[in-house]
């Protein structure tokens, strides 16, 4: 495993913080109100525009449980997945933090809100411990069919 | 009672007038009774006694006459003839003196009844005598036989003459007779006259006595029940009159009390006159006080409203905090902005592998410092806000508290002007109370004036009172005065009053304690005696009322003495 494959960028949904693959991650957009799109899952807000791109917006917050709210500086992490690209709403973004292997649990004995398959494991920071979400696996078949109406 | 309105005086004068009209009639009748029977020893002095004596001497002499035949005949046995002679010459004499009776006889004043008696018994002494000078004659002649003849019809002439002599006689004693029954009539006439006089004037005298003893005892009785209320009258006069004496000195003490009251009011009323000039010069200070007041309050809406104008400055300064806050939001986006840039940075240091070492360093460093500048936005924020806070504070602090002092200070200025128009109508008022202290003033001088004359009448009256009570002492004793002379009078009028009384007083007490039988007893025993109980337990209530021992042992005593001897008395 590369250093670059050890980087993650921690994110809080909510009052919990996760982290991504730092590669996961192509870039982080700022806060655009998402066009809302008829006959979605909840957690599907509705499309954006990344310079010229049509995004579909995944609300995490409502994904992983939280309650849905709105503020100017919410940021959205836009993934690259195999379908392609989709963009997430977490609260903040926080930073950029590289964990050791030592430092990740990969299978975690506890039952999360999380969907075991995008689940990575548990990062243990210094004083928290940081849910590690696989944003390429955020959604299953199933859901993409949903949300890619495809 | 028509009788009881009659006067004592006249009550004495029909009395006396009866009795000497019973007395003129007695004597009137015993008078003309003595004057008939006076005529009738008139009658018998003048008439029948010397017919009486007449008829003696007759009947002596018709003796003669046979004594002289008798003699006669017994000198012409012894033939005394010179005796025969002397006792014809005494019949003569006889004779003569026969007829000089019966001139005399002629001459009285008898009755007819005897005058004929008289004549006839004359008429038989005429022959009596005739005989007889027959028999002495023919003795005298010598011629006894003739003279015996003769003496037959002598002895019958003389046995008629007694005969008619006793006739005559009997009619003159008649007469006699009639006289003195006549003198036996007076005598029983007188006596029993006298005795009926007697008796009636016993009667009358009883009659009126009691009309007039009842009378007195109804008027003593009236005197009894006067002296009875008078004594009352006295006693609550006394009551009253010692009720007026104490009553006049506790309202002379009051009223000595009330000068003195009144002199102190007096002073008062004065000293509130002066504390109604220093309280008039009191009222004017606070006058000029509230008008200070009323200034000072003028120059403190000033110096709010001043204050006011300070507090719109502070505004403004809360405004450019705003600003500022604003600006730092401009900052926070900007800081925002950066960090996500640190972190694009970061993504594309990672994805250049290891020739983006470099750039991620620079990336992260850019991300520390754009956390740093959040940091400090946030810091410089949060000082902002806490300013705007304090200012916003403090602003609404001064705000409310200008308004207070501004409402305060209105309020004050109006209870300034208020204190002042207050004043003012003090001011009147105390003006109006001097005014009244004044009068006032000359009221209690007044009514000083006024105490003194009632404290004199007070003591006028006390004096009044004493002289009324000493007059009802005196009454009383007048009243005990006149219950002795009531006594007095019962006894002068009745004798026995007292003793009736106090037996009768017993009952009058076992009446006035409600005996039922005694008051039964009481009205069966009449009308007359009503007065008398009336009295009686007038004189019982009277002995009650005083409480004269001496008549309650009396009374007492008397008390032993049953009904039946009260009825006794009554």
């Amino acid at each position: 495993m590369t250093e670059s494959e050890n980087k993650f960028l921690v994110f809080s949904v909510g009052e919990d913080l996760y982290a991504s693959p730092l590669l996961s991650i192509r870039e982080v957009l700022e806060y655009q109100i998402p066009k809302p799109m008829p006959n979605m899952v909840h957690y599907f807000t509705g499309v954006i525009n990344v310079r010229g791109a049509i995004v579909g917006v995944i609300d995490l917050r409502t994904k992983f449980g939280h309650e849905a709210k709105n503020w100017p500086r919410t940021p959205f992490l836009l993934c690259d997945t195999a379908r392609g690209a989709i963009a997430t709403i977490v609260d903040s973004v926080d930073r950029v933090q590289t964990f050791t292997e030592e430092q990740i649990e990969r299978h975690p004995p506890v039952a999360t809100k999380i969907e075991q398959n995008y689940l990575i494991g548990v990062a243990k920071s210094s004083h928290e411990l940081i849910t590690l979400v696989d944003m390429e696996k955020l959604l299953n078949e199933q859901e993409y069919k949903k949300v890619s109406g495809e | 009672m028509k009788m009881n309105k009659i006067s004592l005086k006249g009550r004495m004068m029909v009395l006396v007038g009866i009795m000497l009209l019973a007395q003129g009639l007695l004597i009137g009748v015993a008078v003309q009774k003595s004057s008939s029977l006076l005529t009738t020893l008139n009658n018998v002095t003048g008439q029948q006694m010397p017919s009486e004596r007449i008829l003696a001497h007759i009947d002596m002499l018709h003796d003669t006459v046979r004594s002289i035949v008798l003699g006669s005949y017994f000198s012409d046995v012894t033939n005394d003839r010179a005796s025969l002679v002397d006792f014809q010459k005494e019949l003569v004499k006889t004779d003569a003196l026969f007829q000089d009776d019966f001139k005399k006889m002629e001459v009285l004043e008898i009755s007819a009844v005897t005058k004929q008696k008289m004549k006839v018994v004359n008429g038989w002494i005429n022959d009596y005598l005739a005989s007889g000078k027959l028999i002495v004659d023919n003795l005298v002649v010598g011629q006894p036989k003739k003279a015996n003849a003769e003496y037959a019809t002598f002895t019958n002439h003389f046995k008629k003459l007694e005969k008619d002599l006793e006739i005559f006689e009997e009619e003159v004693n008649k007469d006699t007779r009639i006289v003195g029954d006549q003198g036996k009539d007076i005598v029983v006439y007188l006596v029993v006259t006298s005795s009926v006089g007697f008796v009636f004037s016993i009667f009358f005298s009883l009659f009126i006595f009691n009309w007039t003893r009842k009378s007195f005892e109804g008027i003593l009785g009236k005197i009894s029940n006067t002296a009875q209320l008078i004594s009352k009258s006295t006693i609550s006069v006394m009551r009253e009159s010692t009720k007026v004496k104490d009553s006049a000195v506790e309202q002379s003490a009051a009223i000595q009390e009330s000068v003195s009251a009144l002199s102190e009011m007096s002073s008062m009323i004065s000293q509130t006159g002066q504390n109604v000039r220093i309280s008039i010069d009191t009222a004017l200070t606070a006058n000029e006080k509230s008008a200070d007041g009323k200034k000072i309050m003028e120059h403190l809406s000033h110096a709010m409203s001043s204050i006011q104008k300070a507090n719109t400055s502070l505004q403004d300064i809360s405004k450019v905090i705003d600003n500022i806050v604003n600006k730092t939001t401009v900052i926070n986006d900007i800081v925002f902005k950066t960090q996500l840039l640190s972190f694009n940075a970061s993504i594309e240091a990672a994805r250049a592998g290891t020739h983006g070492r470099g750039f991620a360093v620079v990336a992260e460093e850019v991300g520390n410092l754009a956390e740093l500048s959040g940091a400090a936005a946030k810091e410089i924020e949060q000082l902002l806000v806490e300013s705007q806070r304090r200012v916003r504070d403090t602003l609404e602090v001064i705000q409310d508290r200008v308004g207070d002092g501004y409402k305060v200070s209105q309020n004050a200025h109006q209870v300034f002007e208020e204190i002042s128009i207050n004043i003012e109508q003090i001011n009147g008022q105390i003006k109006s109370i001097g005014e009244a202290t004044q009068q006032q003033e000359v009221g209690v001088q007044q009514a000083n004036t006024a105490m003194k004359q009632m404290d004199e009448s007070s003591q006028s009256n006390t004096e009044a009172a004493l002289v009324a009570q000493s007059t009802a002492e005196q009454l009383k004793k007048d009243c005990n005065t006149l219950y002795k002379v009531f006594d007095e009078l019962m006894l002068l009028v009745n004798g026995h009053q007292l003793k009736k009384i106090n037996s009768r007083s017993s009952n009058a007490t076992a009446y006035s304690s409600g005996s039922l039988e005694n008051s039964n007893h009481l009205d069966s025993s009449g009308e007359d005696d009503s007065e008398l109980q009336g009295l009686v337990r007038n004189i019982a209530s009277k002995q009650n009322e005083w409480g004269s021992d001496d008549l309650n042992a009396d009374l007492n005593h008397a008390g032993g003495v049953d009904r039946s001897h009260f009825k006794k008395v009554v």
